[in-house]
């Protein structure tokens, strides 16, 4: 495997696990008032 | 800005009892927090000032920093690959976190409740979804990051004046434009904007956090506008009206519940032996009373006179109404602390109705909320 590969592989891995950590607090922040809550998060990343 | 936060959810004590927990359903984004202890008592009170603080100086710097990068929002094609879709993606939780975390943060210590959530569990949860997108950001640019900023000189950016302000040269994340227009602003005046802006959020808030006379320097902090008089002259959150409190007259005994159970009159109290504490109050929107003068009785005294367990903690009841920390439990570490009382006068006088008379509890290094007004029932329990 190649430097380049490698690199990509563990940035892959590493986003993935950054998923896991956000989607299990996720879950939870959307429990309160799902779609309240996703308006308010997507909203804020469009709105800057 | 993440550690501070998870600090001043620990320090609600979340995991001693459910009622002292803000975001019951967090799994394991804390349940493996420690109990928080009771001092230093500037504890809480730094923590919140750094956070609240830290947060407003943050807020110039993370748009300067989205202005900087905002080509990339438009980069085409979208994807050029699965690590380059995922790290797009990640980038909506980053960015998606970071401003969601700076609004419900200014919203909450602006005492502008306008969301669809509960503030404590949004922003908690929030948080964590920032804090994992940031750490795996940071980690593949770290060096790029070091390196970009060692390409240019602090000192020499400061000394160039716009008329010799030229383009980057391209750069292999194409965010230096392939066809600049010509510097509407140098770099030191771009820096100097952007400290500017954070320091004047600094100066015009950080006064809530110090208290006392720096309080009235403290322009973007609605709180403190709500005072007492003579020695009761110092920051009032909630007011007795707010709270549903009538006149509290001599009929009001204090019940305490242990191993044998109490109802004991204010007069009664006053003749148990007294302990003065200097401790401030802190909230958890970075507000203080600044230190105050505190005599009362220690809630050691009332444990042995209920005749508690020394590991016993305690479970607080007021006689307010209304939603929300009319109730606390503490920890037997904050039941012994020396300077943990139930207070009955502050600065040489009694308790206003408005700072919790006739008795409140008095806790260093615990949040604002947590020191309940207007006790009716003190219940000492096994923890």
């Amino acid at each position: 495997m190649s430097a380049m590969a490698r690199r990509e592989s563990a940035q892959l891995l590493a986003l993935l696990a950054g998923f896991a950590v956000a989607g299990y607090a996720a879950i939870r922040l959307l429990a309160g008032n799902p779609v309240g809550i996703g308006a308010w998060f997507v909203g804020s990343a469009i709105v800057h | 800005m993440f550690l501070t936060g998870l600090a001043s959810y620990a320090a609600y004590n979340p995991n001693l009892a459910p009622a002292n927990d803000t975001t019951p359903g967090k799994g394991l984004l804390g349940s493996w927090l420690p109990t928080w202890p009771a001092g230093p008592s500037w504890l809480y009170w730094v923590n919140q000032g750094v956070h609240v603080s830290l947060g407003l100086v943050l807020i110039p710097i993370v748009l300067a920093k989205l202005w900087s990068v905002l080509p990339k929002l438009f980069e085409w094609p979208p994807a050029r690959s699965l690590v380059h879709l995922a790290d797009r993606a990640s980038l909506l939780l980053l960015v998606g976190g970071a401003v969601f975390e700076l609004v419900t943060g200014v919203m909450n210590i602006q005492y502008y409740y306008a969301w669809p959530f509960v503030f404590y569990q949004a922003h908690y949860y929030g948080a964590w979804v920032f804090i994992a997108a940031f750490v795996v950001h940071v980690a593949f640019r770290l060096r790029r990051m070091v390196t970009a900023l060692r390409a240019r000189s602090l000192i020499r950016e400061l000394r160039t004046p716009l008329s010799a302000t030229r383009p980057e040269p391209p750069d292999p994340d194409h965010l230096v434009s392939p066809d600049p227009a010509p510097p509407t602003i140098s770099r030191r005046g771009a820096l100097g904007m952007v400290a500017f802006s954070s320091l004047a959020l600094l100066g015009l808030s950080v006064g809530q956090t110090i208290g006392g006379t720096a309080r009235s320097t403290a322009l973007l902090a609605p709180r403190g506008l709500q005072l007492g008089s003579g020695p009761n002259d110092f920051q009032v959150n909630k007011t007795a009206a707010m709270a549903g409190i009538g006149l509290v007259d001599d009929s009001w005994r204090l019940e305490v519940n242990g191993a044998v159970s109490r109802s004991i009159s204010r007069a009664e109290l006053l003749a148990l032996p007294q302990h003065t504490a200097r401790l401030p109050i802190a909230c958890v929107e970075g507000w203080s009373t600044g230190v105050q003068t505190w005599t009362g009785v220690r809630l050691a005294d009332l444990a042995d006179l209920a005749g508690a367990a020394p590991d016993d903690q305690l479970f607080v009841e007021s006689l307010q109404r209304g939603e929300g920390f009319g109730s606390v439990t503490l920890s037997a570490g904050q039941v012994r602390a020396a300077d943990a009382l139930l207070a009955l006068r502050v600065n040489g006088a009694d308790l206003s109705l408005d700072h919790g008379f006739p008795a409140r509890i008095v806790v260093p290094a615990i949040p604002g909320v947590h020191n309940t007004k207007w006790v009716t029932r003190m219940t000492f329990l096994v923890g």
